[in-house]
């Protein structure tokens, strides 16, 4: 717990002379933060969950559990590359003291990096609430359960005798609120101990709350351990996509933008705010009622104060969301209603794996007919040869592969294959790219 | 270990007789938890021949190439590490860490007192635990018993302070933390994450109430934690008691005999999913005194479902020799309970 270490260091140095007061806590304010800390630890032990080298965390008695999506991703990949790949992928998952169950996964956020799961079997189960995130302050002290270095779980034995089912809890204060780093938009930084295989775990107030869910840390020197500066998935955040991801179906759940709008965030120290720069004809910005020139103050009543912030706040809201916009428009306060449309970014994907054909004509030979994709759906078959994409020849499987970097999901290609002696021309929308 | 708390009691109320005499609510103000850890704790100067540095071995890579900032962080610092004087006669406890290697020589710095030769009398390597003795005490040296922590009073949750005399043997140093976890190393073992570094390991780790719940270990070099990243360990008062009177006669405590059951898979054996069908069934072993037979399909051990056979071999491995299991099988059609004593690993 590094942010006692001065404290402490402060009082050594008076103790010896007694003479001068310094702020060090009385053995009544220790018992008292001890206190919540170890009742707080008792609460949260019987709702953790361990999931297949990370953690994660039941939030409803209906066995609803929250995990970094990173955690579940490789399963899931690999589940989609399995013969029963349209079934609804389900985990093996561990509480405290060894009982083991079977998890479905409900739906994916994989930009925001959680993923719901839910417990096969009926409740009730023991769980924590998610808190609100936006009351935390700086300073305030929070705890953190997870499975380190797998120390809970001995899934490789580290200590002659292992240990059976039991998480670690650590103890810290936030850093900072509202960092977009690290691939999070809004996360809350703090120094609690977290470690690999903290991922998926949850960050609590001392009255047992969760305000968020534990996912990167910062590293240095190529050693992957805590540093004092970690990350975590704020509560308010995952509570706006929770109805979407309760609705995926087992699938994903995108971030969105406003389409059409073009912003510049401030420019330093003294203008603060985003201004906007253009906004395209015809597009949801411009249907929503942005006009160049005006400051953008506040999204859902929390302030904007750079672009940086802009974009963050932005990203904590699900495709399909409705925001409330407040700008500044020439002296006068305006209402703005947006809509998120999902992100252009989303990668897309056709859904073959191929070589390059045989013979002079070349072109790329379909080998894998990826299940539940978009070339199954639009009945591209093993054996297929594409030699025409958009118009242009294909020669050999990296003209495929390099064209693919540049996919979005929603996006139609018209692709040029031949089967067996005949030609054929078929159109495939491309849908996102699951399991990231 | 509860009588000889007693003399303790009364004299906390012979120091302060404002205080109540329940033991949960006895909690000091952090100086005087300071001052009372930081009386017992020592510097221990080791000097030994060069190690090389713990990196992770790799495949056709030499040392050559590594980043020097890695091999920095993976070698022994230089400077003293931390111990505790836990008695009169001058036996100080400290982690085998901090006594690996092949040593040249082992000094002790006491507080107030000057650098003094001492000498390794045992270890305990799998509860990293070392003991060595002073060669000769200071005269007019007091050192009245350690006022050890008991096992059930241990919370997690609960802060802990870990003191460390390195760099500087004149000035301990403090770092706080909570306990993570009970029941590391087969229950020896506690984990906290106040800060341990290469230096205050060995350190007594002291709870609010003054007690001495455990000696600052696992941190090392050789650990994939790493220092300072929340990952630290106690090895826990009781453990520390137990083995005293062992390395105290000099005898080094040897590894425990870990379990065994004496089954291995068999070929096309490991269904994901659905148990461990087994090959063999070792001659004399557990597995066969219990009934065991190959062909037959693990399912489950105690409460876990066995989906494979590192399933299986962890769920041995997490029980000690001498421990009784239920353990399910389907043998042919029929499901079978079996209750297996497990044995000794053999060496």
């Amino acid at each position: 717990m590094r942010s006692v270490t001065f404290l402490f260091t402060v009082s050594l140095l008076f103790s010896s002379s007694g003479i001068f007061a310094v702020a060090q806590p009385t053995a009544g304010e220790l018992a008292t933060l001890e206190d919540s800390v170890v009742r707080t630890a008792t609460k949260a032990l019987p709702a953790f969950v361990f999931i297949d080298g990370g953690s994660g965390v039941v939030i409803s008695s209906d066995g609803s559990i929250l995990t970094n999506n990173h955690v579940v991703a490789d399963i899931v990949k690999n589940h989609l590359k399995g013969n029963n790949a349209k079934d609804p992928v389900k985990l093996r998952v561990s509480f405290v003291g060894g009982r083991q169950g079977l998890a479905q996964v409900i739906g994916r956020d994989p930009d925001g990096d959680i993923a719901l799961l839910k417990m096969v079997e009926p409740g009730p189960y023991p769980h924590l609430e998610l808190g609100d995130s936006d009351r935390v302050r700086i300073g305030q002290p929070v705890i953190a359960v997870g499975n380190p270095f797998l120390l809970g779980e001995s899934a490789f034995a580290f200590f002659a005798g292992l240990s059976d089912f039991s998480p670690s809890v650590s103890l810290g204060v936030v850093s900072a609120l509202h960092r977009k780093s690290e691939m999070y938009p809004d996360a809350i930084q703090t120094d609690v101990a977290v470690n690999p295989g903290n991922s998926g775990g949850p960050l609590l107030t001392t009255e047992g709350e969760i305000i968020g869910i534990n996912g990167k840390i910062q590293t240095r020197f190529l050693m992957e351990v805590n540093s004092g500066v970690g990350y975590a998935v704020p509560s308010n955040q995952i509570l706006r996509f929770l109805d979407p991801l309760k609705q995926a179906g087992g699938g994903v759940v995108h971030h969105g933008t406003i389409r059409g709008l073009h912003i510049r965030g401030s420019d330093g120290a003294k203008s603060l705010g985003v201004s906007v720069t253009r906004v395209d004809a015809g597009s949801p910005g411009e249907k929503a009622g942005f006009l160049p020139g005006d400051q953008i103050v506040s999204i859902e009543g929390k302030a904007v104060w750079n672009g940086r912030r802009f974009q963050g706040l932005l990203a904590t809201y699900p495709a399909g969301s409705r925001i409330a916009v407040k700008v500044d428009r020439e002296g006068a306060a305006q209402d703005v209603e947006a809509f998120v449309d999902p992100s252009d970014t989303t990668k897309g994907w056709l859904g073959v794996r191929g070589e390059t054909a045989l013979g002079s004509v070349g072109g790329v030979k379909i080998n894998v007919v990826e299940s539940g994709g978009p070339a199954e759906k639009a009945g591209l078959q093993v054996g297929d040869v594409i030699v025409k994409l958009d118009g242009k020849v294909l020669k050999e499987h990296n003209d495929l592969a390099s064209a693919s970097v540049e996919w979005r999901a929603g996006q139609e290609l018209k692709l040029h294959i031949l089967r067996g002696d005949r030609e054929e021309q078929v159109a495939i929308r491309l849908d996102p790219r699951p399991g990231e | 270990m509860r009588t000889g708390l007693l003399p303790w009691l009364l004299l906390l109320f012979a120091l302060d007789p404002a205080e109540a005499p329940a033991r949960e609510s006895v909690r000091l103000d952090p100086d005087q938890i300071l001052q009372a850890a930081s009386r017992w704790t020592v510097a221990i100067h080791v000097d030994r021949e060069p190690e090389r540095p713990s990196l992770p071995r790799r495949r056709g890579r030499s040392l050559f190439g590594t980043p020097r900032i890695l091999q920095e962080y993976k070698s022994r610092p230089s400077g003293p590490v931390t111990g505790l004087l836990i008695d009169g006669a001058g036996h100080v406890l400290t982690t085998y860490y901090n006594v690996s290697g092949t040593l040249k020589s082992v000094e002790v710095t006491l507080p107030g007192w000057e650098r003094r030769p001492a000498k390794l009398l045992a270890t305990d390597r799998s509860d990293d635990l070392a003991l060595i003795k002073l060669e000769s005490i200071p005269d007019g040296l007091e050192v009245p018993p350690l006022r050890w922590g008991d096992r059930d009073d241990l919370r997690v949750g609960q802060f802990v302070v870990v003191v460390g005399r390195a760099p500087d043997p004149e000035h301990p140093t403090a770092t706080m933390g909570i306990v993570s976890a009970l029941g590391r190393n087969g229950g020896r073992v506690f984990q906290t994450d106040a800060e341990l570094n290469y230096g205050n390991v060995g350190g007594p780790i002291v709870a609010l109430d003054g007690s001495f719940v455990g000696l600052a270990s696992f941190v090392g070099h050789t650990y994939p934690w790493g220092l300072n990243s929340g990952i630290g360990f106690g090895t826990m008062a009781e453990t520390i008691l137990s083995v005293l009177p062992q390395l105290r006669q000099g005898e080094n405590v040897p590894a425990p005999r870990r379990a065994f059951l004496g089954v291995g898979p068999a070929e096309q054996g490991i269904m994901a999913g659905e148990g461990v069908r087994l090959g063999e069934v070792s001659p004399g072993s557990a597995a066969e005194l219990g009934g065991l037979k190959a062909g037959d399909v693990v399912l489950s051990i105690g409460i876990e479902t066995i989906s494979d056979f590192v399933e299986l071999r962890r769920a041995i491995n997490r029980r000690q020799p001498g421990d009784e299991v239920e353990i399910e099988v389907l043998r042919g059609s029929e499901r079978v309970q079996l209750k297996v004593r497990l044995g000794s690993r053999p060496e």
